[in-house]
C-alpha cells in the first residue's frame, strides 16, 4: 500500500491581537492509500485547521505536506485550485450546493472547472448521481431534496472528479441518525468498492467507531 | 475558457432574473447613459443629414453676397451703388461663376382688390429663378425683356390668399405695389427656404430689378447669389468679390454665406449639442457603472459562500474574477439594450417634430452596446477583484 499523504513536523499558528496562537504544533499524520480515518478532538482542538491544510485550504507554517508523493506545502493558489480539483473531493456538514442549479449541474461542477463540456459533464454526473441513488433527482433543486437527499448529491459532487481522498468535515452533524448511518454505508462502500481514501472529522464517537482508524486532535498536537 | 464563459453568462442571466428588482435598478443608469448617447449621435446626424439634403437639392455650390452700407452716413448718392452691369462685369471677370443672381427687397404697401396683403416685393433678375429653385404652377418668370415694364411672379402663399378669395387664375390679374400697378405674369410653386436666400419666395412678390428701382429710390442691389462652378476655391472667389466691391462701392461692408461656411457652422452646432448631450450621457453612464458596482459588492456580501464552495471545488482566483466580471458585463449590457432602444425612440421622436426624414442608423446602437460593456467591465472590475481574493476557508466557516 502506498502512502498517501505524509505530514511532516507540520506547523500552523494565528495572531490574535497580541496573542500567538499555536494551532497546530508538529503535527507528524501519516495516510495509506485506500485508508478510512477519522479525525477526532475537541473544538478549539486544531482538527479544523489540520482538516483545511490537508485540503489545501489553508497553508502551513511550517513542515511538510507530501500529497500522493508532491510536496504540495508553499504551492501557488492556481496550484493549490487545481490539486483541489484533480486530487481531493469536498463534503461538509450542511452539503453546500450552489442553491440556484440543479442536482445534476451541482454535480457536474467541478468538472466545468477542468474545462469539460456540458454535454459530458452531464453525462459523467448523471452516473455518480445513479450511484449514490439518487438518478430520480437529477433536475430537483437543492432545496426541494431533504437534508440526506442533499448530502448525497453533495458526495456525488465529491467523486464526480475520481478523487484519491474524500475529506469529509462532520458529514453527518445535520442529519438524524438514520440518514446519518446512511451516508457512513455509502462512504465505506465507495471506499471498499473504489478504493477512495476517507477522511472523516467528526466528534460523534458512533461515526469514529465505523472507521478503520481514528486520530486524536488535543491542543493541536496529535493524541496517540 | 469559452465553455465557462458561456456558463457564466447563463448564470449571470439567471442571477439577474431572480434579482429583478436590484438589477432593474443597477441597469436604470446604463438606461438613461446608454439611451442619450444613442439619442445624441442619432438626432446629431439625422439633423446633419437633413441639412445636407437641403444643400444636395440646391447644390454645395451656392454663395449669397450681402453688402450693406457702413454706419449711418445718410442717403449716398446712387454712384457709389451697385448696377446690374457692375454685376454683370463682375460676373464676367470671375470665370468660376456660372450664374449670378442679384437682387434687392422693396417693403410697400401690396393691395390686391383694395385689400391690403402682407407680403415683401423683390426685385430680381431672371436667373434667380434657376439658382434658388423657384418653379411655377401658372405663367411664366421675369425676364430681362421685361426691363421696366410692372410685371410680378406671387409666391405661394399670396397665390392660396387670392384662392381663398375665390380666385382660380391669376395670371393677368393685376396687384397695387405701393402707388404702382403691376400685372401678375406668374405664380410659383410653394418653394423650400434655405439660407443663400434672405427672403422667403412663398411671401414675396417678385418684380424685375429695374422695375423695382423705379418702384422705391431706396432699391438698390444689397444681395447677390453666385452659383459657382463645382472646383470653385470658394475662399479665393471671396476675395476677389471683396476687391470688386471695395472699388466700385468702397462704403459698403460686404458678408458672405457659403455652403461651406454653413457646414462648418453646422458641424460647431453639433459639437455642442454633442457636449451636452454627452455630458448626461457621461454622468449617467458612470452613476449607472457606480449602481452596478454597488449592486455588485452587495451580490457578492450575499454569495460569500457560494465563492468559497466554488473555490473549494477547484475554481482559481481567475474563474470567479471572470464570473462577477461577466455578471457585470451582462447588467450593464441589458441596461445597454434598454438604452439603445430607448434612445432611438427617443430619436424617432425627435425626428418626427423637427420635421427630419427619419432613417435607422446603425453606428448609435453599436456605439451604445460598446459602451455600455466598457462601464460594466470598467466598474465590475473592483468587485470581481474582490469577491476573487475571499479566503475560502473564513467563507465556508460562516453559518
Amino acid at each position: 500500500m502506498s502512502t498517501l499523504v505524509k505530514i511532516t513536523d507540520l506547523c500552523k499558528s494565528y495572531t490574535l491581537g497580541a496573542e500567538k496562537l499555536h494551532v497546530l504544533q508538529k503535527i507528524n499524520v501519516e495516510l495509506v492509500a485506500g485508508e478510512f480515518v477519522a479525525i477526532m478532538g475537541a473544538s478549539g482542538s486544531g482538527k479544523s485547521t489540520l482538516m483545511n491544510i490537508l485540503g489545501l485550504l489553508d497553508q502551513p507554517d511550517s513542515g511538510s505536506y507530501q500529497l500522493a508523493g508532491r510536496e504540495v506545502s508553499g504551492l501557488s493558489d492556481n496550484q493549490r485550485s487545481q490539486i483541489r480539483n484533480e486530487t481531493l473531493g469536498f463534503v461538509f456538514q450542511s452539503f453546500f450546493l450552489l442553491p440556484r442549479i440543479t442536482a445534476l449541474q451541482n454535480v457536474g461542477l467541478p468538472l466545468l472547472y477542468r474545462g469539460i463540456k456540458a454535454k459530458d459533464r452531464d453525462q459523467v454526473a448523471l452516473s455518480i448521481l445513479e450511484k449514490v441513488g439518487m438518478s430520480p433527482y437529477v433536475t430537483h433543486k437543492p432545496q426541494e431534496l431533504s437534508g440526506g437527499q442533499q448530502q448525497r448529491v453533495a458526495i456525488a459532487r465529491a467523486l464526480v472528479g475520481k478523487p484519491k481522498i474524500i475529506l469529509a468535515d462532520e458529514p453527518t452533524g445535520a442529519l438524524d441518525s438514520k440518514t446519518g448511518s446512511e451516508v457512513m454505508a455509502l462512504f465505506k462502500l465507495l471506499n471498499q468498492e473504489q478504493g477512495v481514501t476517507f477522511v472523516i472529522v467528526t466528534h460523534d464517537p458512533k461515526v469514529a467507531q465505523q472507521c478503520s482508524r481514528t486520530i486524536h486532535i488535543k491542543d493541536g498536537v496529535i493524541d496517540q | 475558457m469559452s465553455i465557462y464563459f458561456i456558463l457564466a453568462v447563463k448564470e449571470a442571466y439567471l442571477n439577474l432574473v431572480t434579482t429583478k428588482l436590484k438589477s432593474f435598478l443597477a441597469m436604470l443608469g446604463i438606461w438613461v447613459g446608454a439611451g442619450s448617447v444613442v439619442a445624441m449621435i442619432c438626432v446629431g446626424e439625422l439633423a446633419t443629414q437633413a441639412a445636407l439634403a437641403q444643400f444636395k437639392q440646391l447644390g454645395t455650390d451656392l454663395l449669397a453676397v450681402s453688402m450693406y452700407e457702413q454706419g449711418s452716413k445718410g442717403s449716398s448718392s446712387r454712384d457709389l451703388e451697385l448696377t446690374e452691369n457692375d454685376i454683370d462685369d463682375l460676373a464676367a471677370t470671375l470665370p468660376v461663376v456660372t450664374q449670378v443672381a442679384p437682387y434687392t427687397t422693396v417693403y410697400s404697401q401690396i393691395y390686391f382688390n383694395g385689400k391690403a396683403v402682407p407680403a415683401v416685393v423683390i426685385g430680381a433678375t431672371h436667373s434667380l429663378a434657376d439658382i434658388i429653385k423657384i418653379q411655377l404652377v401658372a405663367g411664366r418668370f421675369i425676364s430681362f425683356l421685361d426691363g421696366t415694364v410692372n410685371y410680378c411672379v406671387i409666391g405661394d402663399n399670396l397665390y392660396q390668399q387670392l384662392q381663398r378669395g375665390g380666385i382660380k387664375d391669376p395670371v393677368g390679374m393685376q396687384i397695387q405695389l405701393g402707388k404702382k400697378i403691376f400685372t401678375i405674369i406668374g405664380v410659383a410653386k410653394p418653394w423650400q427656404e434655405n439660407a443663400f436666400f434672405n427672403q422667403n419666395i412663398n411671401r414675396s412678390v417678385i418684380i424685375p430689378l429695374p422695375a423695382a428701382k423705379r418702384l422705391s429710390t431706396h432699391a438698390v442691389i444689397s444681395e447677390v447669389v453666385l452659383k459657382l462652378t463645382p472646383e470653385a476655391d470658394i475662399d479665393k472667389t471671396q476675395s476677389q468679390i471683396s476687391e470688386f466691391v471695395q472699388k466700385h462701392a468702397p462704403q459698403k461692408q460686404i458678408f458672405f454665406q457659403s455652403a461651406k461656411r454653413l457646414i462648418a457652422s453646422m458641424a460647431a452646432q453639433r459639437q455642442t449639442l454633442a457636449l451636452l448631450l454627452g455630458a448626461i450621457g457621461g454622468i449617467s453612464l458612470l452613476m449607472g457603472g457606480v449602481g452596478i458596482m454597488n449592486v455588485m459588492l452587495v451580490s457578492i456580501v450575499e454569495r460569500r459562500r457560494e465563492i468559497g464552495i466554488r473555490r473549494a471545488i477547484g475554481a482559481k482566483q481567475s474563474d470567479i474574477q471572470f464570473l462577477f466580471l461577466i455578471e457585470g458585463v451582462v447588467l450593464a449590457f441589458s441596461g445597454g439594450v434598454l438604452g439603445v432602444i430607448t434612445g432611438i425612440i427617443a430619436s424617432i421622436i425627435i425626428a418626427h417634430f423637427a420635421h427630419w426624414e427619419y432613417h435607422f442608423l446603425w453606428q448609435p446602437p453599436i456605439v451604445g452596446f460598446i459602451i455600455s460593456v466598457l462601464v460594466g467591465i470598467f466598474f465590475g472590475f473592483y468587485p470581481a477583484y474582490k469577491a476573487s481574493r475571499l479566503d475560502p476557508i473564513t467563507t465556508l466557516r460562516e453559518e
